[in-house]
């Protein structure tokens, strides 16, 4: 028989490294996000419209079955830069909506209650802990972007074979880069946003308000001003532009690719300094 | 002509379900006198039952004669000090406590004099125009205390007022509240820090689960828990020689000896014949370093009457 | 050898334009043993920024900070993840139990997944969360939230915990439940702890060395466990009786002694003078002994000397040649653990 003694022991075991230490964060978040119903929910639609396009890349390759349909729509479907970038801009707008339903309580619950000198006390630094949030949006809108995205190149490079990938192959680049831009813009709305409004109604809103306030304002300037740099200034149209020129796909008239992207990465880095400003674990009071 | 009093008959505070205070009786006279219990006793609605916040669902109150239902008269003659950190984002120290004398029917003269009398009681005439937005934690808290003394109130009801302060700020509030009580005002403050209360309060007032478990001077409240033995602790070189001694004698019913073995706890029934027979083990030649009652502090009472665990 | 806990080398901080650090050096603390260091001061004294440029939060003007040997700005990551530190002010994540929220904690000081999770429901029993600890932070009590506060310090086991008023708003159980954490975190742990903290008696309960800052300098420090092993230097009386002619007696013994009233005195005796004499004058003057104490200077003493508040203590001032604290007002390093 034997007593044992049980109770607290002062922890002196393994430390694990950054790396790990560094996906703490991420992994809570997503245990956490995928329990929530509407987030699977959304997801799952988010997946249709990939679905309904590898049913449409099925089509194009199966020329037989086309026979049975009109002439323009065969036309009409075919595999091309078009082709991904009209399946661009759907998930786009999918992605606005996930990232307004998750943004917002990643960082407002932390800030809410004095959390982040808890965090910043731990062997964690501002910037790992901003990149560790914007890991969890990324991660999950991914998941509905460039991940189909070249699951669908892939599929199409698999039915069409090699000819077709050794002339569409800076698709694949254009789908990845042009998706990544926009990922980074919208977790840095969604993550801005959180860490500015405490409700998540209201932060949610916010992000949706960014696109659609901004789309306003710039249709707003080229309509005053009767000029069409405006568009530059609405983060769809812009991003638009860039994905065109990364797929190939002929421009709209307005601001060129260049002139979107400097844009972009301006905006991106404007909500990054405005982020920086509010995750201090300390406020100094002058 | 008798000291007026805070008295309290069978008062009964519940909001909706949930217990305030069950009829309480309280008799306060002047000086200080320390509410003491765990949080959620009752401390809090008893004070806002004083100052007419919040009122009985039973039984009257009588502030120093006057009836909390008379707002008017009564806020006059007091002065309240809540726990929660709330001024007005636009008051610096000064304005904050002079806008509340000029509430009071003050000229603006007066107001601005005794403000400034209040702040530098407090030790806070370097920050008065500061905002108190911008005060640090200690110096909210005397600036709340600032404005509850500035009109000079027969009767102060402060909540927690030195949490949050540091040692030398304390001595001075409580040298504050001293001198106050000697001038035979109230002065009803709830702590948590027992050995203050025991040294600077008149009366102590015990409140667990909304009820008074006891109220009255800290030596006679003692006096009256006659289920406890007096305790002491007893430094002696000899002690184990010392507690056979002691073990002769039929009003001692515990010895309990230290691992140390250089010390007693000694409980006792009869403090008088306890000390009789210390002196007499003394001359007997037992050489005893030392003798220290060990409950009768508020510690002690608390422990015994409102409990929690060790 | 023994490495202090916390070096400081003529440190400066400064917060906006203003210099709140100005120079001070120290050694504290010895690295390996369980120890209690006090910070105390008045507010504005610099307390807090001392604790928050430990914990790399403020970037030092000049000067160095060590914490267990690591420089705390060059190598801020080996002082986190070393240290646990309970802050002042409410702290939590409200949607979070406990459970999780100690799990998540314990994970980013670098546990692995299982012994994160192990810790966490250890650390919660040990702080008497044990049956609240599925229940959401938010439905805690404030002193519930303070001891999650606690728990999240020491869930990974640090070498030094800083504990930034921890007894702040308890009710005394809940204070005696936090000191004697305390206590047995330095006892049993082998832990050191930084306690800061306005209620000097609390620090008298559980520290070994006393730090006192004073407007940005450090003024004293004292080590306690010499204090208490000091010699006595006063001798406090209550005595029940006529003690009227007591105050004549003294001198016949060769004592000197002051009384406050209700039957309390202090009298000092003369050096090697036994105690025994005092019960043979209670005998003789017929007066029962209520209470007979040897008193050290409190902590409240010593603090109010170091603020110039008094002049001497009352163990100093009456006997020459007594004073147990190390060092009085100090600019160099000072090593408190030194021979004695």
């Amino acid at each position: 028989m034997a007593v044992y003694r049980r109770g607290y022991h002062r922890y002196q075991g393994r430390i694990m490294g950054r790396w790990a230490r560094f996906l703490v964060l991420p992994r809570f978040s997503w245990k956490k996000l995928f329990r929530q119903r509407l987030v699977v929910l959304l997801m799952v639609v988010s997946v249709i419209w990939p679905l309904l396009c590898a049913g449409f890349i099925y089509l194009t390759n199966h020329a037989d079955l086309l026979k049975g349909l009109p002439r323009e729509f065969q036309s009409f479907i075919e595999v091309n830069g078009k082709f991904f970038l009209v399946f661009m801009n759907t998930q786009a707008f999918f992605a606005i909506f996930l990232s307004a339903l998750i943004g917002p309580g990643l960082i407002a619950p932390d800030l809410a209650n004095n959390a982040l000198q808890l965090y910043f006390s731990r062997p964690l630094t501002r910037p790992e802990y901003a990149l560790s949030r914007l890991a969890v949006l990324f991660g999950v809108l991914s998941l509905i972007t460039w991940v189909p995205g070249l699951l669908l190149f892939g599929m199409q490079v698999g039915m069409a074979g090699s000819w077709w990938f050794r002339a569409n192959w800076t698709l694949s680049l254009g789908i990845v880069a042009g998706f990544a831009i926009w990922v980074l813009l919208v977790s840095m709305v969604a993550l801005a946003s959180s860490a500015y409004v405490r409700w998540k109604i209201i932060a949610g809103a916010l992000v949706m308000g960014f696109f659609f306030i901004l789309s306003g304002v710039a249709t707003m300037i080229n309509g005053v001003f009767r000029v069409t740099w405006g568009h530059a200034l609405n983060p769809a149209w812009a991003a638009n532009a860039v994905w065109r020129t990364l797929l190939s796909v002929e421009p709209i008239e307005g601001p060129g690719a260049a002139a979107c992207a400097l844009v972009l990465a301006g905006i991106i880095l404007l909500l990054a300094l405005v982020l920086e400003r509010k995750l201090r674990p300390v406020e100094v009071i002058k | 002509m008798t000291a007026p009093a805070v008295v309290f008959d069978e008062v009964s505070k519940f909001y909706g379900e949930v217990l305030g205070v069950n009829r309480v009786t309280l008799n306060i006279p002047p000086g200080i006198t320390s509410l003491v219990g765990p949080n959620g006793s009752g401390k809090t609605t008893l004070m806002n039952l004083m100052t007419g916040l919040i009122h009985p669902d039973h039984g009257s109150i009588r502030m120093r004669g006057i009836s909390p239902r008379d707002p008017e008269n009564l806020m006059r003659i007091t002065g309240y000090a809540t726990q929660y950190d709330a001024a007005p984002r636009w008051a610096t120290g000064f304005s904050f406590i002079t806008t509340g004398l000029l509430l009071f029917g003050c000229g603006r003269a007066e107001a601005e004099e005794k403000a400034w009398k209040a702040l530098e009681r407090l030790g806070l005439t370097d920050a008065a125009h500061r905002k108190v937005a911008a005060y640090s934690k200690g110096m909210r808290q005397r600036v709340r205390l600032a404005q509850a003394i500035a009109h000079e109130p027969e009767l102060l009801v402060l909540d927690e007022p030195l949490n949050g302060l540091d040692p030398l700020v304390r001595a001075e509030t409580i040298a504050l509240f001293r001198s106050w009580a000697a001038q035979g005002r109230h002065v009803i403050l709830s702590s948590h820090v027992l050995q203050e209360v025991d040294v600077i309060s008149d009366q102590v007032v015990l409140i667990a689960n909304g009820m008074i478990v006891a109220e009255g001077e800290i030596r006679n409240v003692r006096d009256e828990i006659h289920e406890h033995p007096s305790q002491f602790i007893v430094r002696c070189s000899d002690a184990s020689n010392l507690a056979a001694s002691l073990f002769s004698e039929d009003h001692i019913t515990e010895i309990k000896v230290n691992d140390d073995r250089l010390s007693l706890l000694v409980m006792t029934r009869d403090r008088e014949r306890f000390a009789r027979a210390l002196g007499r083990f003394a001359g007997d030649g037992h050489r005893i370093d030392s003798v220290i009652p060990a409950d009768e502090n508020v510690d002690a009472l608390y422990e015994y009457l409102i409990g929690g665990d060790k | 050898m023994t490495s202090p806990v916390v070096e400081l080398e003529n440190l400066r901080v400064k917060l906006g334009r203003r210099e709140i650090l100005r120079g001070i050096s120290s050694r504290l603390g010895v690295s390996g043993v369980g120890k209690a260091i006090g910070l105390l001061g008045p507010n504005g004294a610099g307390k807090s920024t001392l604790i928050l440029t430990l914990l790399g939060f403020h970037k030092p003007l000049g000067g160095q900070a060590r914490v267990l040997g690591f420089d705390c700005r060059s190598q801020m990551r080996e002082v986190r993840s070393r240290v646990g530190y309970m802050p002042e002010t409410d702290s939590f994540i409200a949607n979070m139990t406990a459970v999780t929220f100690l799990h998540l904690m314990a994970g980013l000081s670098g546990l692995p997944g299982e012994a994160a999770l192990e810790k966490a429901h250890e650390v919660l029993f040990h702080v008497g969360l044990g049956e609240a600890r599925y229940r959401e932070l938010r439905t805690y009590s404030f002193g519930m939230k303070q001891m999650a506060k606690l728990a999240q310090a020491i869930v990974h086991g640090p070498e030094l915990v800083i504990l930034d008023e921890p007894t702040n708003g308890l009710d005394p159980s809940a204070r005696q439940r936090m000191l004697r954490l305390v206590r047995e975190m330095k006892e049993e742990q082998g832990m050191n702890v930084l306690l800061c903290s306005h209620l000097l008696r609390d620090v008298e309960q559980v520290c070994d060395e006393v730090v006192i800052m004073k407007d940005g300098m450090i003024v004293h420090e004292c080590n306690l466990e010499e204090e208490r092993r000091s010699n006595k230097s006063f001798v406090e009386l209550e005595v029940t009786g006529d003690d009227r002619n007591l105050q004549g007696a003294l001198p016949a013994i060769g004592a000197d002694g002051v009384t406050e009233g209700g039957g309390r005195w202090r009298i000092v005796l003369p050096p090697k003078v036994d105690i025994q004499v005092i019960w043979d004058l209670m005998a003789q003057q017929n007066l029962l002994v209520r209470k007979l104490n040897h008193r050290r200077d409190t902590l409240e003493e010593i603090f109010l000397k170091a603020m110039g508040h008094i002049a001497h203590t009352p163990g100093e001032g009456l006997l020459p040649g007594n004073g147990n604290c190390a060092a009085q007002n100090h600019k160099d390093s000072k090593d408190l653990r030194g021979t004695a």
